[in-house]
């Protein structure tokens, strides 16, 4: 390695140990298992470089390229997969020092910015001006806008924002293959691979400036809790209030696990009383020898816990939020009364004090890795009418291994994402097994096995099996922009892995299939606009966009950037491969399962069905108070 | 040696400190964040790695505290740190402490190359004698309890019941530790702010100024300059850069003098008092 030719570029170097070893893990719960227990590391990297400018991240690239290192492209080292954590001998590129906020103009509602800068600092940064970006993920405080990129990275209050895929307008990107230009900043002459490059983990190349919707911080924020007499119940409500078009800007259901752990559902004031870890904590408070045990028994025997909590009761907490000024957010509240009338209302407490204690979690994981046990998360996603299946199959799963309490947030009109909270006996076999029956779970239910934390390494083989015979597109992308294979190799997806079978070809048609529930019909996206409005409408349905003409040429040529909201106009797509398999994409309204590979099925084998929202022709119309409407800049 | 439980504490959590750290932010070093060097403190103590990089991970500190207060759980890194420095790291030289100037009860601690007793004696109409120090009154050797008592026994002895005038935190820290009572040149002869403001971590604020801004840290604190200069420059240029390219005004003397080898013009309490002098 021969890093003085590296350092004669001009690029901040290291190959300290005191660095190096800084850069072997990340935040993946098995990487800080393996430190704490058995004392083992990932390898630690050969060097360090902190370039300062998109030329510097060029050079570092073209000089890991020549001496055949991998680079490991490294914003705060906030993923909780393994994608940044270690690869011996490899050269990390720690994109913190390029995180400046260039320009914010309120014309357009847009910032520009380094990609290395924290989440944080660019709330910060932008606040005093009136403008949020109002992507608040639990790691804003760790996290930079690249690895938001990279990871699909989604927000507390996406429901009404979206995630940050939705919020990107356009990006730059260093690959060995030169400089990657997305979204707004893509020439229109040339495929915009924004969907591919989110979602790419660091293997395509390096974020290294990101063009990103702001949005006023709302003049209120409207918060209340209530107490639902079970999942079902509230399911149907989160429901109601995304497909009547209201969209609360946080929409938060815990399930009777987390309900009840966390005392939530009986409101604040009683709370300290109630919860049934509070309980716990002030029975064994003073006695330090048993406090140290406290954890001994759930993470001996989760399944018998697990059903413990079960058995106490069925009522759940919905938190609902909505963001506007002193005329909508009384119109919104006003309008979403009767969707709500099945919960029990907590006032405004329940919600406030989530708020305010919204990243307080993070700080609880410490005690229970020092107390013998692993915390970690797992976040899946799927439509509404999978949703039941997707969460009972993977609360199975994980129950035999570990003590399991979910909540469903990340709402929208076709379907919800679960996240799972679990922790189990500090045992890597344990920890394994868990992982790998929970993803199994969640893809044999028909879920995404990731809605926003991603791949890296935790997750790669499942998200192969999810992207199924569509890798062949992927790896056509990664051979033109990465031929030599540096970016971030043994990452997201795993090679040599047989796809599964392809779904059968559809007949009939032009509607194929209509789920209810999720307001998603499955039609022929050659048909004729009239013909495919008349199926629906004898249905009782329409397209919840109408485009006039056949849907396959309008969706071919739509490029997100252009688009004035961030709802997706397409969910799933299924096509034949120029290799003659068939695939399907689209799980979930939206996934971190990888790349976004359904445009560029689109654009590159033969479609055979898409999926797309409807409406109900009864209804008074789609975005009632509307999602954030960024306009066309 | 048994593993320190307060380091389990940061190197478990998921660096929900970073964000406000000078050093991790100024840098970009992940190895600056608390939670890489209690990792690393953590790893020391097993028997993981060498006392060398230990110390070098716990030198990675402007002993600033904002992660103090942004830490939820109240974790005491500055303590741990210090105590892992005093351990890990040898005593730093310092400079034989010099004597009293004059019998006064109230004594100039002048840390810089400015004589401002004289002036303060002025200013106020009394009497103030003047110890001259050219390393913060061997603020340095502090870590190290053994070798520290016998220095700040030398500082009593020196100072006696007397009043120590400070103009920096480093000589407020090491005077205290002494058990020398201080007051702060700027209580004495405030500063008004102009310009841009630099606020020290510790110590008094110029009165009116806006609230402090921990990313805006100068370097000058704690042992990074002395064991990593080159991160304590990178702390120099980001805070040279978030305070714009004008006049500067700070409270504290280390800081102006931090400052002012960035190329900036500074004003800090000790040349408002001269220039009160000199008008």
């Amino acid at each position: 390695m021969d890093l003085e030719a590296l350092r004669a570029t001009g690029i901040r170097t290291s190959s300290l140990s005191l660095d190096t070893d800084a850069y072997r893990r990340d935040l993946w719960p098995r990487d800080t298992l393996r430190m704490y227990r058995a004392r083992v590391l990932p390898e630690a990297p050969g060097a360090v470089v902190w370039p300062e400018n998109e030329d510097q991240v060029a050079l570092a690239i073209a000089w890991a390229e020549r001496e055949g290192v991998p680079v490991v492209p490294y914003g705060a080292g906030s993923g909780v997969c393994g994608g940044a954590s270690g690869q011996a001998g490899s050269l990390v590129v720690d994109t913190k020092r390029m995180c400046r906020v260039l320009e914010l103009d309120a014309g357009t509602r847009m910032v520009r910015v380094q990609a290395g800068v924290l989440g944080q600092h660019l709330e910060d940064a932008i606040a005093p001006a009136g403008w949020m970006t109002a992507h608040s993920p639990s790691s804003i405080m760790c996290s930079t806008v690249g690895g938001y990129v990279a990871a699909r990275s989604a927000g507390q209050f996406s429901s009404r924002y979206g995630v940050f895929s939705d919020m990107l307008h356009a990006a730059r990107a260093i690959t060995p293959a030169g400089p990657l230009m997305t979204g707004a900043w893509a020439s229109s002459q040339e495929e915009d691979l924004q969907p591919i490059l989110c979602g790419s983990e660091g293997t395509l190349g390096i974020v290294t400036e990101a063009l990103v919707r702001v949005a006023p911080i709302p003049e209120q924020r409207w918060l209340r809790g209530y107490a639902f007499p079970d999942l079902d119940t509230a399911w149907a409500a989160m429901r109601g209030l995304m497909q009547a078009g209201l969209w609360p800007s946080v929409l938060r259901l815990y399930d009777p696990a987390d309900t009840r752990i966390g005392g939530r559902a009986k409101g604040r004031a009683s709370k300290e009383g109630t919860s049934m870890l509070e309980r716990i904590r002030r029975a064994v408070s003073g006695m330090p020898g048993l406090a140290q045990h406290m954890l001994d028994l759930p993470l001996a025997l989760p399944g018998l816990v697990n059903r413990l909590v079960d058995g106490l009761s069925d009522e759940v907490l919905l938190i609902v939020g909505f963001d506007g000024d002193a005329h909508t957010v009384p119109a919104l509240t006003e309008a979403a009364a009767h969707h709500l009338e099945a919960g029990r209302d907590l006032g405004a407490e329940p919600g406030e004090h989530w708020f305010a204690h919204r990243h307080d979690v993070s700080y609880k994981l410490a005690p229970i890795f020092a107390g013998g046990g692993f915390a970690d998360t797992m976040e899946v996603a799927a439509t509404w009418s999978t949703l039941p299946r997707l969460y009972s199959r993977v609360r199975a799963a994980i129950s035999e291994h570990g003590v399991v309490m979910a909540h469903f947030s990340h709402a929208y009109p076709e379907g919800c994402s679960i996240y799972f909270s679990f922790a189990g006996r500090d045992r890597l076999d344990t920890y394994d097994q868990l992982w790998s029956d929970a993803l199994a779970a969640a893809a044999a239910a028909g879920g995404t096995i990731s809605h926003h934390h991603g791949v890296g390494q935790l997750k790669a083989l499942s998200a192969t099996q999810e992207q199924g015979a569509a890798i062949e597109i992927w790896s056509e992308i990664l051979a033109k922009l990465d031929p030599l294979g540096t970016m971030n190799p043994d990452r997201l997806f795993v090679e040599g892995v047989p796809a599964p079978d392809g779904p059968l070809s559809p007949s009939g048609g032009p509607v194929y299939e209509l789920d209810v529930r999720s307001r998603l019909a499955r039609v022929d996206p050659r048909a004729a606009p009239e013909r495919l409005a008349s199926a629906l409408a004898s249905r009782g349905y329409r397209l919840r966009t109408e485009p006039d003409q056949p849907l396959l040429t309008w969706l071919g040529g739509l490029r997100a950037s252009t688009l004035r909201r961030w709802v997706d106009p397409l969910f799933s797509v299924q096509a034949r491969l120029p290799s003659g398999q068939t695939v399907r994409l689209g799980r979930a309204p939206r996934s971190a399962a990888g790349p976004d590979l359904r445009w560029a099925l689109i654009r590159r084998a033969t479609v055979e069905s898409v999926q797309v929202p409807v409406l109900p022709l009864s209804s008074p119309g789609d975005f009632m108070a509307g999602s954030v409407d960024w306009g066309r800049p | 040696m048994n593993p320190d439980p307060r380091t389990q504490t940061c190197a478990l959590c998921p660096r929900l400190c970073r964000h406000v750290c000078p050093v991790a932010v100024g840098t970009g070093r992940e190895a600056a964040t608390p939670t890489a060097i209690m990792t690393t403190l953590l790893r020391w103590s097993r028997g993981e790695v060498d006392s060398d990089l230990a110390g070098q991970a716990a030198a990675l500190c402007t002993d600033c505290g904002a992660c103090e207060e942004a830490c939820l759980v109240n974790q005491p890194v500055t303590d741990i740190l210090r105590e892992a420095r005093a351990i890990l790291l040898p005593p730093v030289d310092i400079d034989p402490l010099q004597t009293v100037e004059g019998g006064a009860t109230m004594v100039a601690i002048e840390c810089d190359e400015r004589a401002w007793g004289q002036a303060l004696a002025d200013h106020l109409g009394r009497g103030v004698a003047r110890l001259r120090t050219t390393d913060h009154l061997g603020v340095g050797r502090l870590d190290h309890p053994l070798s520290a008592t016998a220095h700040l026994v030398a500082i009593r002895d020196r100072l006696g019941g007397r009043t120590a005038v400070v103009s920096c935190h480093s000589c407020a820290r090491a005077a205290d530790l002494a058990g020398i009572g201080t007051i702060h040149l700027q209580e004495l002869c405030p500063m008004p702010p102009s310009g841009t403001v630099h606020h020290p971590c510790k110590g008094p604020q110029l009165e009116g100024a806006s609230p402090p801004e921990a990313l805006a840290c100068c370097g000058a604190g704690g042992p990074l300059a002395h064991a990593h200069p080159e991160s304590a420059s990178d702390l120099q240029a980001v805070a040279l850069r978030r305070l714009g390219g004008g006049p500067i005004s700070t409270s504290d003397t280390r800081c102006g003098q931090q400052l002012r080898a960035g190329g900036a013009e500074v004003q800090d309490p000790v040349s408002h008092l001269l220039g009160l002098e000199a008008t």
